[in-house]
């Protein structure tokens, strides 16, 4: 062997860390902004950083990677990657010195085809929309108080469980038709259409709601597939689509009648709040008691007020139909007044007092409140003494008094 | 008297929850237009207790019903007992 060495210049000499600088500063530059495709392998979490670390690579090659923890938590959180899968990332190629390694900082990643679902899913929206199928006109209303609500959806999933649930709470009045289907993978939008067009011609439902809970969009695919689509739109029976989570948009959203958020979501639409109804019927029983007590009271007054007037000094033509009109009203009266008349106001009213006394929480909401010494309900003033401490309790909390005094009785 | 008996004929027990409603809130609003007699003002009490009365049991009497809708070869539907999680709650 020659030893060279003499004849090579001093400076042109590299250390390592310089040469490992030169190639850095040579290849990073234009490796910035990178789209790469391949297969995941040696897929790891690093604990507890949180950063990942895995390989990329196609048959004749590899490169390794790394997502920040913060790039992971936002492309992580829905979808879990595991080797073998093959994905879309986004990144620049960074040198590690001290290794002299090379890797892509990956700040974007995706399944592979997932760009394709978003195109397709564009077109469809766009072919739907120019055809009319997401127009106004075309929206049914939702019925106010449904008795059978019908639900597409998977018989085992988290939306069942969340919608059954919910109107369980809200609004038990009502029934429930659950139309099980597959929610995701092969044939399920076939399966998810056929349920609508059935539920149609089984006729008894007055509203259906179809979803699924929260998942990677290839898991909601189903309800972006126009077979649905065109199912919801020629639903006779008006339609709630609910579909994964708050921020994802189905086309069978844009088709339906109503748009639900989240499954949970749709059930607080379809039915009101139990408690709300029952205190409507109430105050239009008052509203109805209350006017009809003022008819009566100027019923009286008015027969009153005949009889006073115009009986003694009108011609004798008047009288009679002064008369006639008194003896219509006083019929009314007698009716007004009988006793099968207070009866049956009577029973009502003590049974309205039975049901109020079993949900208290109704009568509070009115404005009427509870007293308690103790624990125990004050059903009097001779159980508080001066300077009793006591609790009230109101619809929406309990306040604490103390016994100052009595009142006038009046 | 032809008016009165249009909104009394029917029989409540075979009104839905929201016809009754509907009915409630018709005699508010005639009692409340005045152009009613004190008969009929009366007779719309009674109808009003009862329709009252039928709304709110409907409430609160009934427990939530779940049925799961199965279809027969002769594509006819069967209601069965939907109990996929009874287990499971």
């Amino acid at each position: 062997m020659y030893n060279f060495y003499p004849l090579i210049a001093k400076d042109k000499i590299l250390t390592v860390s310089e040469l490992t600088y030169k190639i850095k500063a040579f290849v990073e530059p234009n490796f910035q902004d990178i789209w790469l495709q391949g297969e995941i392998s040696n897929y790891k979490v690093h604990s507890p950083s949180g950063h990942v670390y895995f390989t990329l690579k196609d048959e004749n090659a590899s490169i390794n990677a790394a997502m920040w923890k913060r790039y992971a938590d936002a492309y992580l959180k829905d979808r879990a990657y595991k080797d073998g899968d093959k994905v879309l990332v986004h990144g620049k190629i960074e040198i590690y010195e001290p290794r002299g390694e090379y890797k892509i900082i990956v700040d974007f990643i995706e399944p592979l085809g997932i760009g394709e679902l978003q195109i397709k899913f564009e077109m469809l929206k766009q072919k739907l929309a120019a055809e009319g199928l997401f127009d106004k006109r075309y929206k049914k209303p939702i019925p106010e108080y449904p008795n059978r609500i019908g639900i597409v959806t998977s018989p085992t999933g988290a939306a069942i469980r969340d919608i059954i649930n919910i109107i369980s709470r809200r609004f038990p009045a009502v029934e429930l038709i659950v139309y099980p289907v597959k929610v995701q993978g092969e044939g399920a939008a076939e399966e998810i259409a056929q349920a609508i067009r059935d539920l149609n011609s089984y006729g008894e439902v007055e509203v259906i709601i179809v979803g699924r809970g929260g998942g990677s969009i290839e898991d909601l695919w189903a309800f972006n597939e126009e077979i649905v689509a065109r199912a919801i739109f020629e639903s006779k029976i008006p339609i709630i689509s609910a579909v994964g989570h708050e921020i994802d948009y189905s086309i069978s959203d844009f088709v339906a009648d109503l748009r639900a958020p989240t499954p949970s979501a749709a059930a607080e639409l379809v039915v009101k709040n139990r408690d709300d109804v029952i205190e409507n019927v109430q105050n239009i029983w008052y509203t109805i008691h209350q006017l009809v007590l003022d008819k009566i009271k100027n019923a009286k007054r008015e027969v009153e007020h005949l009889v006073k007037s115009y009986a003694f000094n009108r011609p004798l033509d008047w009288l009679r139909q002064y008369t006639m009109r008194i003896d219509e009203l006083t019929r009314a009266l007698d009716i007004a007044m009988s006793h099968r008349f207070e009866i049956i106001k009577q029973d009502f009213n003590q049974w309205l007092k039975r049901f109020e006394s079993v949900n208290p929480e109704i009568a509070l909401k009115r404005g009427y409140a509870i007293v308690y010494k103790n624990g125990k309900i004050v059903h009097s003033k001779d159980e508080l003494k001066i300077n009793d401490e006591f609790n009230i309790k109101l619809s929406d909390g309990t306040i604490k008094g103390v016994v100052k005094g009595y009142g006038e009785e009046k | 008297m032809v008016k009165k008996n249009e909104i009394m004929e029917n029989p409540i027990e075979n009104l839905t929850f929201e016809q009754a409603l509907k009915e409630l809130q018709d005699i508010v609003d005639k009692l409340e237009t005045g152009q009613v007699t004190l008969e009929e003002a009366i007779e719309m009490y009674e109808r009003g207790i009862k329709l009252s009365k039928y709304c709110i049991d409907k409430l609160t009497q009934a427990e939530l019903r779940i049925k799961k809708i199965i279809k027969d070869q002769s594509q006819g539907f069967n209601l069965i007992d939907f109990d996929d999680f009874n287990n499971k709650i």
